[in-house]
């Protein structure tokens, strides 16, 4: 924990009290990200200091009631201490983090130019400069007719028509779809839409895999509720492992098969060559993972994995073999 | 930080935010609760007091020294206030929508342990919401977490070290691995620091290869600052450099050999994923009822792995070369492909 964590947390704890006339622990602990534990040191901490010399009325007058906190004296900590360099610098890139998702991206970014023009000069410049420096790579802002068009659609609980690339089944397909939200994840833009002639059953679309978007001016009624924290997951997949290959690669490419599938049963041969027990949700997909290995991985079993694999080959080879 | 110099820090903080006007180091010494800059060494304890402003100023404290006024001032040393203007919150005006949006960026960065910053995001939040609080929920969520395979606790430790030197551009010293298993050490001109898809990258450059070069943090097995904490800027970034621009390069962009044109001829049903598979800058041609795709390649394995998997629905046209290259891939994993397993 650094200087800069543990004062800032105590220098916001009094005047957030003070100004909301007792607050519970819990409140403070959510509120600054930590345990209830660490607020009840900070409390501790908070109880014994105020304006030199502590005499008993020079004192910050706190104390906790039934997990409540009080401030009754707060020796001029009466708001908290504006907003740091440091602080703003982290909100720009949480704001990155974000991406542009159809407009909320741009909107964050005018929310954040009124917060930073309350600092210095020097801070300003500052803030921008280090946010040229840190970054999180994402959509361009501006640029996405596809999200913006999307998010409008959202907004007005319209149905849309989608022609989409479908990796799993490598078809484009029409999708005549509900559109619920925009959401990022790992830096793609992903909408959560109910597929209209499939029973209404929620799918997730990556945006980079749309490629005609027809707003119809349909209306539909969207769920009272939608919980989206469900997709803070570390993988964003929700389909069924319907077919487990076995793949072996040359020991070259070790390290990046180790990187790439991590958490996936890998074993390891006498030569140095990994063997990977690997579940996707079609050939498409397993092709579309161990293709880009070229010679150096080899899909063992199923016999239908292969013939799959010989097939889309077969074809290329024959493309290729096309004079052009 | 000890329980007993944060005490310190904040008791420093409250007398000079109450004085209405300089209070000088002698009588700041003078008080019970600044022992510790009272020393028998007179040197030690004003450095002791000068690391405890330096800390507050970090922190973002007003604080300042203020010269003697005139020739009747006690001491003649002058004091130390803090301006009580400066350092309040200002009422921010925040529509509750607002902090609405700015609760999405705190949720993804609070999201991932190992962001930079993660805690004074959280603390960013809380003051912007100390007038005003936030309105119904957040109008969607955005997540990014590091990739699995990755030492998160260790990403996050070489995260802090780095966005420290990426800020003050203070040279670091890097233990590496490459993809083919091999560690070398270098020192970095840390020009910046990106996201992209579950990993973190390092730009800079290499004083091994003496040219820019782009570190995967997950392969980063120690990382120190060199030279002295308290200093100046070592490097400046070159103005040409544009890391927004370096975000968005595809793997065949990056330069190992020379530039050449690539046409890749795409079957329609991949024309909605030129976006996912080529990004936004590939240039996109109709020619009747053919889509033609442009790329500009340095890097061309990158650009094999590619297009691989997709086979005939991304067929490679020029140039010739790179075309008989796929050629002899495709023919070879046919072949492989049509015989028994191994």
């Amino acid at each position: 924990m650094s200087v800069q964590d543990r004062l800032g947390r105590l220098l916001f704890i009094v005047p957030y009290v003070v100004s909301r006339d007792g607050v519970p622990v819990a409140e403070l602990a959510e509120k600054l990200g930590v345990t209830t534990a660490q607020i009840e040191a900070d409390l501790d901490l908070l109880a014994m200091v105020g304006r030199p010399p502590l005499t008993p009325d020079h004192l910050i007058d706190l104390y906790v009631e039934d997990n409540v906190v009080y401030v009754d004296l707060d020796q001029s900590l009466s708001r908290p201490l504006r907003l740091t360099h440091e602080e703003a610098s982290a909100l720009v890139l949480g704001a990155s983090l974000v991406g542009e998702l159809g407009g909320v991206g741009a909107e964050l970014q005018a929310v954040l130019a009124k917060i930073t023009a309350h600092l210095t000069p020097v801070e300003q410049e500052m803030v921008q400069s280090l946010a040229a420096r840190v970054l999180v790579a994402g959509d361009e802002p501006g640029t996405d007719v596809v999200a913006s068009t999307l998010r409008k659609a959202v907004a007005a609980h319209e149905v849309v028509v989608v022609d989409y690339y479908s990796a799993s089944s490598d078809r484009k397909k029409t999708y005549r779809l509900e559109p619920l939200t925009l959401l990022g994840h790992s830096g793609i833009a992903y909408l959560l839409a109910l597929d209209v002639e499939a029973e209404r059953r929620e799918k997730l679309f990556r945006l980079d895999r749309i490629g005609t978007l027809t707003p119809t001016r349909e209306r539909f009624a969207p769920p009272p509720e939608l919980d989206l924290e469900r997709f803070r997951t570390p993988k964003l997949y929700f389909g069924q492992d319907e077919l487990w290959a076995t793949v072996r690669f040359a020991p070259e490419v070790s390290t990046l098969v180790r990187e790439r599938f991590a958490g996936d049963a890998l074993s390891e041969s006498a030569d140095g060559s990994l063997t990977l027990r690997l579940g996707s949700s079609s050939p498409a997909f397993l092709a579309r993972w161990i293709l880009p290995f070229a010679l150096d991985a080899e899909i063992t079993a199923p016999p239908a994995a292969r013939t799959h694999l010989a097939e889309l080959c077969s074809e290329a080879a024959r493309a290729y073999n096309e004079p052009r | 930080m000890s329980a007993a110099r944060a005490e310190r820090l904040l008791n420093l903080l409250t007398l000079l935010l109450n004085a209405r006007r300089p209070v000088s180091l002698r009588e700041i010494r003078e008080l019970d609760e600044f022992d510790a800059y009272y020393t028998d060494d007179p040197k030690s304890g004003e450095r002791a007091f000068e690391r405890d402003k330096a800390a507050l100023i970090e922190l973002g404290v007003p604080l300042r020294w203020i010269p003697p006024e005139n020739e009747d001032d006690e001491d003649g040393t002058g004091g130390y206030v803090i301006d009580r203007e400066r350092y309040y919150l200002p009422e921010l005006q925040l529509e509750p929508s607002e902090l609405a949006l700015l609760s999405l960026a705190g949720a993804a960065a609070a999201g991932i342990p190992e962001f930079p910053g993660r805690a004074a995001v959280v603390r960013a939040l809380a003051k912007l919401g100390f007038d005003v609080d936030a309105e119904g929920g957040a109008p969607t969520v955005a997540h990014a977490p590091l990739h699995e395979a990755f030492d998160s606790k260790k990403v996050a430790q070489h995260l802090e070290v780095l966005h420290l030197a990426v800020a003050h551009r203070h040279r670091v010293e890097l233990r590496y691995r490459g993809t083919a298993g091999k560690t070398t050490t270098r020192t970095v001109e840390p020009w910046g620091l990106y996201y992209r898809q579950g990993i973190w990258y390092l730009v800079g450059y290499c004083g091994l290869r003496r040219a820019e070069r782009t570190f995967h943090l997950g392969r980063i097995d120690d990382v120190k600052p060199v030279g002295a904490e308290t200093r100046g800027p070592d490097f400046v970034v070159p103005e040409v450099f544009d890391l927004r621009a370096h975000t968005e390069r595809r793997p065949w962009e990056f330069p190992t050999e020379p530039p050449v044109d690539v046409t890749i001829r795409l079957a329609p049903r991949l024309v909605p994923a030129i976006g996912e598979i080529f990004g936004r800058r590939a240039a996109v041609e109709r020619h009747g009822e053919e889509t033609w795709v442009r790329l500009h390649v340095s890097n061309q394995d990158a650009l094999i792995a590619a297009v691989l998997p997709y086979g005939a629905a991304a067929e490679v046209v020029t140039p010739k070369p790179l075309r008989a290259r796929l050629r002899r891939v495709y023919v070879t994993l046919a072949k492989r492909y049509r015989e028994d397993a191994p």
